[in-house]
């Protein structure tokens, strides 16, 4: 029998697409498997779902297997097209003999896309086949998946992506829905019921309302500084670095509109600034009408408050709008008021937020690349001072890209608006600047002279001029480093959460949705992508089996069941709690603040309950009371092992562009977005 | 131990032996029990009113039988505890597609008969065949019936109960004769000698049943035919509900058949306690919280006669249809993990209604009733519900003909359809093969939306769909990446036959720029008829040589 033709073109037809039966040849096919891609990241009529705006970060999660090679490759074929910046995300799961050709593959086939490559092992402290030992017999994929989409997220704001975009074809969806449907999850049928039509927006804000967790968690970069800071903590700022942050974000906004500077970086920089603001007090007085009157002024003003105080002044032009130049001049002028300066802006703050102060005028440079104003603060620093000011003019030059867009933005602005907040509040104000986040960042940028300090920072090119926000390394020396969250490119909203409120998850678009799995088999065949087809060793104990085995005979019966299943599954309507509203308001976990709909998310659930020794219970209904109660929310319990000190930093592996593949350390992984420049290596 | 209370009460009686030996008292704990969730099923939902008519689907199969059995039981306890309402019994003999011969036909009926004339209430024997004949108005949905929203349930009782009074002590025996023995009233003919249809609507029956292609689509064939007979039934005769005999183990098989084949939207309404998108009639399934295995319990310890039916005969190349694989699944499963169908079964019940009455007629499935569930679907979804159809190509575009010769294509019905029935309707036969009454309907839907459809058609031809568009796009900017192995033109990139109704012009002609490479690929492939894979290996062999990737 004669093949039948191919439905749009003479030649004889390869294939009959299993979702509706057209007969096509197989360069049609691959033309229309790509357009049909190209039209689910490219809001095609009546898509649904989060879609990558043009300019915005795409981080894809690539497994080596054949969906997201595909997807890859496909992905990095458009992105230039839809100006999309891409990198590649690999999680090692710890499995042996599993996932070690899976990432050899995607390292080979990443094609030009950077690739970063986390680690359970690192991430959580528990590979799964460790895992997998302290569970008997268990189901371990729960602890797998549970983990692997954290680590995922972690990444993704590492890297300040906008988006996740994840393999998944239509044979995965109804799959999921069959297990789901089968366990009787109604949870997980409502939720997908709801992404099917209107996924959640991301909140304005992202980052975790409480203070005190955060501030431990990420202090860890700074040793030494961190322990005065705890100290200072319970003096009672943490709180208002809440308030304080969220304050100063709001004004930044609203007088300068730019919501996107801003960004994250959590309060514990400002409690380490706390012992030093004391010092400063005296000048925090001072400062307070200096930053009132900046707030409204918006960064432009920053020169006149400058003169206002004498300690400030200096700081000030940096702030904002100064420019390259006058930043420079600041941080010349620094290095001799450089103790007192930073103390000014500070010590608006509060007698208690002092501490803070010098970070915060650090932030400030760093936002517009005013660095060397900040390092004034310490007697420490001062000598970096001079340093900075070398990079001054490199830094401008990268100011002044990034100062259109960051400097309104700037900390200072926020700095100063916080201030008036602070100082009602009472001593405790300070702590959190979004802004803080990272002298280092600055350094590194810097470079090499800054360095020594930081040979992490230097390595990393964290504070990659665009992305900027992230905290993510420490350095040790320099405790204080403050971070500055750098405005990111100005498609990216700005990050900061209102209290109480988690960071926003990523959102995760399925760019193969409608993918049937053989379709794909047959275009990475026709394309001739590599990649790998391995058998998880653990699968075989996961009840996704018996799903995959309905759907596997439901799919011979009848090739439409599968996309059937899928509509099947964004049609459901189910009832039950919040019938109308669907979507539980997510909070902020506890412990690494990252969205959890309980007071933990579940990664630290199960974590927690892997420390404890008794990870089964971690499956259970008690799992969260269970790790809430022994340890509290914030403590980090006596672990049995494995117990990830998130001061330590973590170990990611990175692929950059050129190949080149390096070992990094980055600690706060995930805090602030934006923190690792994986484009420039 | 026996707890057929539940609460610790029971007769305390080793509960084992109870149910393989048969003992006595062990088994009216167990009757107790059945009887208990019978009557509370009825009871909580309190949608069967007092006196109300009711039709009890018989298939003689397990459940409905003892459905059927604990009717008779209930009406026939002392007063306080009686069903109160009036029951018939209606059974549709489905021999003719089953593959039954004739004489089986016969014999079956004859048995089915029997056993319902034991019961002693009124029944109906209806043959599939009287499908063919069935009012196009099956399709639409009756006026809801004005006695329900106007009285409380109690009310009602109470009132009944009064009435029942009175007339007990006027006229004892007419109060109780109304589920008497009355089989002679039976409808359909003479009890002596059930009459067959005529052996020409048979053949038709069968025509439309051996036109489809899947054994899916006949089940669900078979399963509308049947509703809607057993519907019409009621309508005619006066009976404001229905009661299938679906158990725990059906429903959830149900709830997978459906989920797969793309009914997610009314898994509610087709699974649930009470069933009214047909407005008149309401079907019940008062069995729906017995699993299968308590039914042949019950039957077994309690003699009740059943009827076996054969299933729907099936070639050996046929696939297994998805309600078999979905049975075989859970039957399987349950095996490992025993609450397996319970938990499918309650995830069912979780599931809400709202949403599926359809607001009018053009936003109502044809054949199901249900409200369409395609607004605001992604295109790509929506693409294995299209039918292309050739002959709709060749015409120049639907909308200028006139839609009476539109309305007897294929794919004039899809507009029609939910994703579910287009699914299964696309897998039916030619339209001529079609029951009459759904032509009619389809027919008369189709011409009184024909101006509206006409609208969203040309406002469709407008802006190609999104995935071609892209796909035109992508062959405008020349970057389909590979260089075609075969130039080609432009017009075989033109979208055809997406929507089944929006087609404005003729397609443009092929224009094909072959290369001269291309020519000669498809001069050689066409000679050679090899297996596709082979095909593909060799151009792909091919264009290595020329340096070409694919």
């Amino acid at each position: 029998m004669p093949p039948p033709r191919c439905q749009l073109c003479p030649l004889p037809a390869a294939l009959l697409r299993p979702r509706c039966g057209t007969p096509l040849c197989r360069h049609c096919f691959m033309l229309r498997f790509e357009a049909e891609l190209l039209g689910s990241i490219t809001r095609a009529p009546g898509a649904r779902g989060p879609v990558p705006a043009p300019g915005s970060t795409v981080a894809v999660a690539a497994s080596g297997g054949k969906d997201s090679t595909v997807l890859s490759h496909l992905l990095q074929r458009f992105a230039p097209r839809l100006h999309l910046r891409l990198a590649l995300v690999s999680v090692d799961e710890g499995i042996a003999g599993y996932r070690e050709a899976a990432l050899e593959a995607v390292r080979e086939g990443r094609g030009g896309a950077p690739l970063l490559v986390l680690s359970h092992r690192d991430l959580f402290g528990w590979s799964v086949d460790e895992v997998a030992a302290a569970l008997g017999a268990g189901s371990r994929c729960t602890f797998c998946g549970v983990l692997r989409r954290q680590a995922l997220e972690r990444a993704a704001r590492l890297l300040g992506a906008n988006c996740i975009a994840t393999g998944h074809n239509a044979d995965d969806i109804a799959e999921t829905l069959l297990m789901n449907f089968l366990r009787g999850d109604v949870a997980r049928l409502r939720r997908a019921a709801w992404e099917g039509g209107a996924g959640p927006t991301e909140g304005p804000m992202e980052s975790p309302t409480e203070g005190p967790i955060e501030s431990p968690m990420e202090s860890p970069t700074e040793g030494p500084i961190e322990t005065g800071r705890r100290t200072k903590t319970p003096m009672g700022s943490t709180k208002d670095p809440m308030k304080t942050s969220k304050d100063p974000i709001e004004t930044s906004r609203s007088s300068i509109g730019v919501p996107v500077g801003s960004p994250t970086a959590p309060s514990p920089i400002e409690t380490s600034k706390d012992p030093m603001g004391t010092t400063k007090d005296p000048m925090d007085t001072t400062k307070d009408p200096m930053d009132t009157s900046k707030g409204p002024m918006g960064t432009t003003k920053d020169p006149m408050k400058t003169p206002k105080d004498p300690m400030k002044t200096p700081k000030d032009p940096t702030d904002t709008s100064k420019d390259p130049i006058e930043t420079s001049r600041s941080s010349i002028g620094v290095p001799v008021g450089s103790p007192t300066a930073p103390s000014p802006i500070e010590t608006s703050k509060d007698p208690m937020g002092t501490t803070k102060d010098p970070m915060d005028t650090s932030k400030g440079p760093m936002g517009t690349t005013k660095d060397p104003m900040k390092t004034p603060k310490d007697p420490m620093k001062t000598p970096k001072d001079p340093t900075d000011t070398s990079k001054d003019p490199i830094e401008t030059s990268r100011s002044s890209i990034g100062v259109p867009v960051r400097s309104p933005t700037a900390p200072s602005p926020i700095e100063t608006s916080k201030d008036p907040i602070e100082t009602c509040k009472g001593p405790m104000g300070t702590s959190r600047d979004p802004m803080k986040t990272p002298k280092d960042p600055m350094k590194t940028p810097k470079g090499p002279t800054d360095t020594p300090k930081d040979p992490m920072g230097a390595l990393l090119s964290l504070m990659g001029l665009p992305p900027s926000s992230g905290p993510t390394e420490a350095t040790p020396g320099r405790a204080k480093a403050p971070r500055k969250a750098p405005p990111r490119p100005a498609a990216v909203p700005a990050a900061l959460p209102a209290r109480g409120r988690p960071w926003a998850p990523v959102p995760r678009c399925k760019p193969l949705r409608h993918a049937c799995e053989k379709e794909i088999v047959l275009y990475a065949h026709f394309r001739r992508l590599r990649y790998v087809s391995a058998e998880c060793a653990h699968a075989a104990r996961a009840f996704r089996g018996h799903a995959r085995a309905l759907l596997k005979a439901l799919e011979a019966a009848r090739a439409a069941a599968v996309p059937a299943l899928g509509h099947s599954g964004r049609r459901l309507r189910v009832g039950g709690a919040g019938g109308g509203g669907a979507w539980r308001e997510l909070r902020a976990c506890a412990r690494c603040g990252f969205a959890a709909s309980r007071g933990l998310c579940q990664a630290c659930v199960l974590q927690g309950a892997l420390q404890r020794g008794r990870p089964r219970l971690a499956l259970g209904k008690r799992g969260l009371e269970e790790v809430m109660g022994e340890g509290g929310a914030r403590g980090h319990g006596a672990g049995v092992r494995g117990a990830v000190d998130p001061r330590a930093g973590v170990e990611v592996e990175v692929v950059g562009a050129g190949g080149r593949s390096l070992r990094r350390r980055v600690v706060g992984l995930g805090r602030a977005r934006g923190a690792l420049n994986i484009w420039d290596f | 131990m026996c707890e057929a209370a539940g609460d610790g009460g029971g007769c305390g009686a080793d509960m084992g032996p109870a149910r393989r030996r048969r003992g006595a008292a062990q088994s009216d704990c167990f009757r107790e029990y059945f009887v208990h969730k019978f009557r509370a099923m009825l009871g909580k939902s309190r949608i069967i009113f007092p006196g109300e008519k009711v039709l009890l689907a018989v298939s003689g199969g397990p459940a409905s039988s003892a459905m059927l059995r604990q009717v008779q039981e209930g009406l026939s306890r002392e007063t306080a505890k009686k069903l109160r309402f009036i029951p018939s019994v209606i059974y549709v003999d489905e021999g003719a597609v089953r593959g039954q011969s004739l004489a089986q036909r016969e014999q079956s009926l004859a048995c089915m008969e029997t056993l319902l004339q034991a019961t002693g209430f009124p029944y109906y024997l209806v043959h599939l065949e009287q499908a063919l004949e069935l009012p196009a108005s099956i399709l639409q949905p009756g006026p809801v019936t004005p006695s329900e929203p106007g009285v409380s349930y109690k009310e009602a009782v109470e009132g009944f109960i009064q009435q029942e009074r009175q007339k007990g002590n006027g006229d004892k025996d007419s109060g109780t004769s109304l589920p008497g023995p009355v089989s002679g009233e039976s409808p359909e003919g003479p009890p002596a000698a059930p009459r067959l249809p005529p052996a020409a609507l048979t053949q038709e029956l069968l025509k439309l049943f051996e036109a489809v292609q899947t054994l899916t689509a006949k089940e669900e064939l078979l399963q509308m035919l049947r509703i809607h007979l057993i519907l019409q039934t009621a309508r005619t005769k006066g009976y404001t509900k229905v009661m299938t005999g679906e158990t725990c183990t059906r429903v959830a098989v149900k709830l997978l058949t459906n989920l797969a084949l793309g009914r997610g939207a009314f898994l509610a309404v087709d699974t649930g306690f009470k069933d009214n998108r047909h407005g008149d009639v309401m079907v019940v399934r008062p069995l729906r919280e017995y699993m299968a295995k308590e039914i042949a319990f019950y039957n077994h310890f309690f003699n009740v006669p059943t009827v076996i039916a054969p299933p729907l005969p099936t070639k050996r190349r046929d696939k297994p249809s998805i309600r078999h694989v979905v049975e075989n699944f859970l039957m399987e499963l349950q095996e490992d993990f025993p609450s397996t169908i319970s938990t499918v079964y309650r995830t069912g019940e979780k599931l809400s209604a709202d949403r599926t009455k359809p607001s009018c007629e053009s936003e109502r499935c044809l054949l199901c009733l249900c409200a369409l569930d395609l607004d605001g679907e992604e295109e790509l979804a929506l693409e294995p519900t299209l039918i292309i159809d050739d002959a709709e190509l060749e015409k120049n575009g639907c909308c200028h003909d006139p839609p009476a010769a539109g309305a007897e294509r294929k794919s004039a019905y899809i507009p029609l359809l939910c994703y579910g029935c287009r699914l299964t309707f696309k897998e039916l036969g030619p339209v001529t093969t079609l029951p009459p009454y759904v032509r009619a309907e389809a027919q008369r839907r189709i011409h009184s939306v024909y101006p509206l459809q006409c609208r969203d058609a040309a406002a469709e031809s407008g802006g190609s769909t999104g995935g071609q568009g892209a796909w035109q796009e992508l062959k405008a900017e020349g970057q389909g990446e590979p260089p075609a192995p075969f130039g080609v033109g432009k017009g075989a990139g033109t979208p055809r036959a997406m929507g089944p109704w929006s087609h404005p012009g003729p397609p443009p002609p092929p224009q094909l720029s072959i290369t001269l490479v291309g020519l000669s690929f498809v001069l050689l492939d066409i000679c050679i008829n090899k297996p596709f894979e082979l095909i593909i290996q060799k151009i792909n062999q091919q264009n290595q040589h020329h340096g070409k990737c694919l």
